[in-house]
């Protein structure tokens, strides 16, 4: 939230106002058709579906404004000004005419806040915010089907006096997979670091149980254990 | 749910470890590289893998509140899941023909426990879509219950990267 930031407003302050703030962890269905503003970036966004919201968070414009914070909180004192300028209708406008609203907010005072003078228009990226998109998805499938590909003809093509090489290739080939699958897939990349920590501490466990135990798996190593227990 | 996976993670861990461990051990019975088909099981990998994409395109679909996309792509997903248990099946089936059963050696023991948990994470993966389907079909399902789509994909990506891991380590670290 640092567009929130900067206006001195933090999660505290928008419950304390009655402000429903829009994301993963609070209200996590942002509204369509409903101006809001990009706490990140201070911008006025408006979906025409509503979506499942991701880290970034929202607030309406229009309870922002009633609850005077940030920006608006300037404008209680000059609403002649307010008034005399066209304000947007209180359904949001298609996407398309996001941009006629624009010249409403192209206020010296508002522009200093960082709220932007022009409204930016519907962009696709915007799912990147709650979760990447489809093209994404099939991006990384073709990433995985290709190193899945990879691994079988490494196997295939290292002669069998180099097999020694076959472990660390296939490890980090598989370790590749694995990451792009848990974050992008799994959605580790975009949620919170405590899901990661959650997930990486039985990993680790594993892990470790797995090098630990790479001895027992090694027959030079179980003459020695042996000769230990034939020693006692 | 990610309580739960890490925890999945160690139980996994253990019993890939202990197949570590048991591999080459054996006093009889046939050994990996006489029974692999690599080109079949590379095969079940891509369709796993495949199912996960299904799976993410499924949980976007409930995200722009398209429920019939929904039920398309979870379907596709459970259709996929079943396709990669018939191949486990098939495979495990063709084992037992060559002499290798869980009680044949230790490498029989350790393969077909790691493998069999792998495949009854996947069949209740299968089942848990399919429910979510037929939820979905009698309304009980809606755009704001995204969260349980999502809950269960986290579990059916997991059976899958539990996959890559076993792919790599059984049946391609021979």
């Amino acid at each position: 939230m640092e567009w929130a930031a900067q206006q001195g407003l933090d999660t505290a302050a928008f419950k304390k106002a009655g402000v429903k703030v829009y994301g993963k962890w609070y209200f996590p269905e942002v509204p369509a058709q409903v101006p809001l503003i990009n706490l990140q970036t201070g911008e006025r966004e408006t979906f025409d579906t509503s979506l499942r919201a991701g880290q970034v968070l929202y607030a309406e414009e229009a309870e922002l404004k009633k609850a005077g914070l940030g920006p608006f909180k300037t404008e209680t004192p000059t609403a002649a000004r307010v008034a005399a300028a066209p304000s947007p209708p209180p359904a949001a406008p298609p996407p398309v005419a996001l941009a006629a609203p624009a010249a409403v907010v192209k206020r010296a005072s508002v522009a200093r806040s960082g709220y932007p003078a022009t409204t930016p228009a519907w962009h696709h990226d915007v799912h990147e915010h709650a979760h990447p998109g489809a093209a994404r998805y099939i991006q990384i499938a073709l990433i995985l089907t290709v190193l899945t590909a990879v691994e079988v003809a490494v196997f295939y093509i290292i002669p069998l006096e180099s097999h020694y090489l076959l472990p660390p290739i296939l490890l980090t080939l598989s370790v590749v997979k694995f990451a792009l699958v848990a974050m992008f897939y799994m959605h580790l990349r975009f949620d919170s670091k405590l899901f990661t920590v959650c997930f990486m501490f039985g990993l680790a466990i594993a892990a470790a149980l797995a090098i630990g135990m790479i001895p027992l798996g090694h027959d030079h190593l179980v003459p020695l254990l042996s000769q230990q227990q034939g020693a006692h | 749910m990610w309580m739960f996976l890490g925890s999945d993670c160690m139980l996994f861990g253990a019993l890939i470890t202990t197949y570590q461990v048991y591999k080459g051990k054996s006093a009889s019975g046939p050994t990996p590289h006489e029974i692999f088909d690599i080109p079949f099981t590379s095969v079940s990998t891509f369709v796993l893998l495949m199912s996960s994409l299904a799976m993410v395109l499924a949980l976007a679909e409930i995200q722009r509140g398209n429920m019939r996309g929904m039920r398309v792509w979870l379907t596709a997903t459970a259709a996929l899941g079943m396709v990669f248990l018939s191949g486990q099946f098939y495979e495990f089936t063709s084992f037992v023909n060559e002499g290798l059963t869980i009680s044949t050696n230790l490498y029989g023991s350790s393969f077909y426990t790691l493998t069999g948990f792998h495949g009854t994470h996947v069949s209740i993966g299968v089942l848990w879509l399919l429910a979510i389907v037929a939820m979905s079909l009698r309304g009980k399902i809606t755009p704001a219950s995204a969260l349980s789509v999502e809950i269960a994909g986290l579990y059916w990506h997991f059976v899958d990267v539990v996959w890559i891991v076993i792919f790599t380590v059984v049946y391609l670290i021979q």
